[in-house]
């Protein structure tokens, strides 16, 4: 019984999943109740997923390609400006009014000026993700570098490493774990942005995929490209946490 | 104003925090191969007092030397050990004191990693030079430290109870290795200031112990020391002139506390 429990333990995330299925493999096969039009069963799903892959490729890359630029400009910035503003107090209360106000505004509302003010639907999407991206990023890297210890300060300063050097040698590398915080709530807030941009308005992407066989009520493609966005999306999130623990090797005891 | 020209002086230091009296009147001169204790209880303004002669606080009345100019920012002349272990966690023990060489002596690459082994050999972490602080044990990352501040060419060290959070064995051989390097070689002792609480160890180490009484803190003892070698370690606290010595830093202590809580000290007063 005990050996019974552990392995149920072991694999109850598995198991989970397969009930999971085996609810939507129910409600597929047409009970009075239900609409197998709407929900198709896993094997048309599976179909669809193998019939559209290249279509489903061509789509992860497209919006990687707005994902991507817009996510490392959001990151660039967003960390630069937050080691400076946690570690030097005038750029930090020169920026405090304008983070205060403009960071809990969700990012989605820009989506109609975006487009009204920059030429292309390409630019409009990257923008929208860049914002999405940036006030996390920025506001969990100021946060870090001004909480860093006092003592990492002051060794810097009795090994005469100036002003400027501090900024990158110390204040950057101690504050990694929070800028890693907000690289990964700014990487779900873009894929977010990502997707809400390419439902609404543009003609590549994963969002633009699910959107158009949604209007054309081709739901196991639909299904089919949620599906695969969350493969996408996992991917890249496990890339992610890959480096986290590469970089933050470091964090172990302290 | 007059100066010495070498070593620490100290005049009229006042400093306060958030209106809180911190440390009052301190009038004090280390002389240069001066192996100082200061000794006092929480609160009393030890490390405030280091602080000031390290640069990394500046006094709101008074002047703090170094070597006859006054201190105004920390420089590697004085170096630092903390408590609160503060190699770079994300730095090997090595690069952690090749880093120091080549920031304070504008030394590059090869020559400043092979100064860094050097130090870290003295200290007895030949064994661990590549390793992270997380992999090393509380002693051994504060040899790391000591091997960091006496890399960078130091004339004073200033130590922050450096061995508070260690265990008894672990102290005691850190607290030996300390003196050699520190009061060792005889035509470069270094100026040593050691922050500590315990009068055992201020006793053991110092050859002048300085007590802090508190609220604000200020001297109430300037005790020079002059002891028979040490060879065993406890046959030498047996010693009875150092038990003398102990019980008067004790009676020190205890004067100062009586006069806090108000009491007459005459004729057997009691707590």
């Amino acid at each position: 019984m005990r050996f019974f429990i552990k392995y149920l333990s072991k694999f109850s995330g598995v198991l989970f999943l397969l009930f999971l299925l085996g609810i939507w493999t129910f409600i597929s096969s047409g009970p009075e109740w239900s609409s197998q039009y709407l929900f198709p069963s896993p094997k048309a799903i599976l179909t669809a997923l193998f019939n559209s892959r290249e279509e489903l490729l061509r789509s992860a890359w497209s919006s990687l390609l707005k994902l991507v630029p817009a996510y490392f400009a959001a990151a660039v910035v967003g960390i630069s400006l937050g080691i400076v503003s946690g570690s030097v107090p005038w750029v930090s209360n020169m920026l405090k009014p304008i983070s205060r106000f403009a960071a809990p505004i969700p990012p989605n509302v820009y989506i109609p000026y975006a487009i009204a003010i920059l030429p292309t639907f390409y630019l409009s999407s990257t923008f929208i993700i860049f914002i999405a991206a940036f006030w996390p990023i920025y506001l969990n890297t100021a946060a870090g570098a001004a909480d860093i210890p006092e003592k990492y300060r002051r060794n810097a300063a009795i090994i005469g490493i100036g002003k400027f050097e501090y900024l990158w040698r110390i204040a950057f590398v101690a504050s990694l774990p929070s800028i890693f915080s907000g690289l990964s709530v700014g990487m779900g807030l873009s894929f977010i942005m990502l997707t809400v941009a390419e439902l609404f308005g543009e003609n590549t992407g994963l969002g633009h995929f699910v959107q158009f066989y949604a209007d054309y009520s081709d739901y196991p493609n639909m299904v089919a490209g949620i599906l695969w966005t969350g493969i996408v999306v996992l991917a890249i999130m496990e890339l992610f946490e890959f480096v986290k623990r590469k970089v933050l090797f470091w964090t172990k005891a302290n | 104003m007059t100066q010495i020209q070498s070593g620490f002086e100290a005049t009229n230091l006042v400093f306060s925090y958030d209106g809180k009296p911190i440390l009052k009147d301190i009038n004090l001169k280390i002389k240069p191969g001066e192996f100082v204790c200061l000794l006092g209880e929480s609160g009393s303004g030890k490390t405030t007092l280091l602080n000031l002669l390290a640069g990394l606080t500046k006094p709101n009345e008074g002047h703090v030397y170094w070597n006859g100019k006054e201190i105004e920012r920390p420089s590697a002349e004085r170096s630092v050990v903390f408590q609160d272990y503060t190699l770079f966690p994300w730095l090997t023990l090595h690069q952690n004191v090749s880093l120091a060489i080549k920031k304070t002596k504008k030394i590059k690459g090869s020559f400043a990693k092979h100064l860094a082994e050097e130090y870290l050999n003295l200290v007895g972490l030949s064994g661990s030079l590549h390793k992270y602080p997380f992999e090393l044990s509380g002693g051994m990352r504060q040899r790391g430290a000591i091997a960091r501040a006496l890399s960078v060419g130091a004339d004073a060290l200033l130590l922050d109870e450096p061995f508070g959070a260690l265990d008894p064995i672990n102290r005691a051989s850190l607290q030996d290795l300390i003196l050699e390097l520190c009061r060792g070689s005889k035509d470069r002792a270094i100026t040593t200031l050691f922050v500590t609480h315990d009068i055992r160890e201020a006793v053991y180490l110092g050859s002048r112990i300085i007590v802090l009484g508190s609220t604000p803190g200020r001297i109430i003892a300037d005790i020079p020391l002059d002891f028979p070698v040490k060879k065993s370690r406890s046959e030498w606290f047996r010693n009875e002139k150092v038990q003398q010595t102990i019980t008067a830093i004790e009676e020190a202590y205890h004067k100062d506390i009586l006069e806090k809580l108000g009491h007459v000290v005459q004729g057997g007063a009691s707590i």
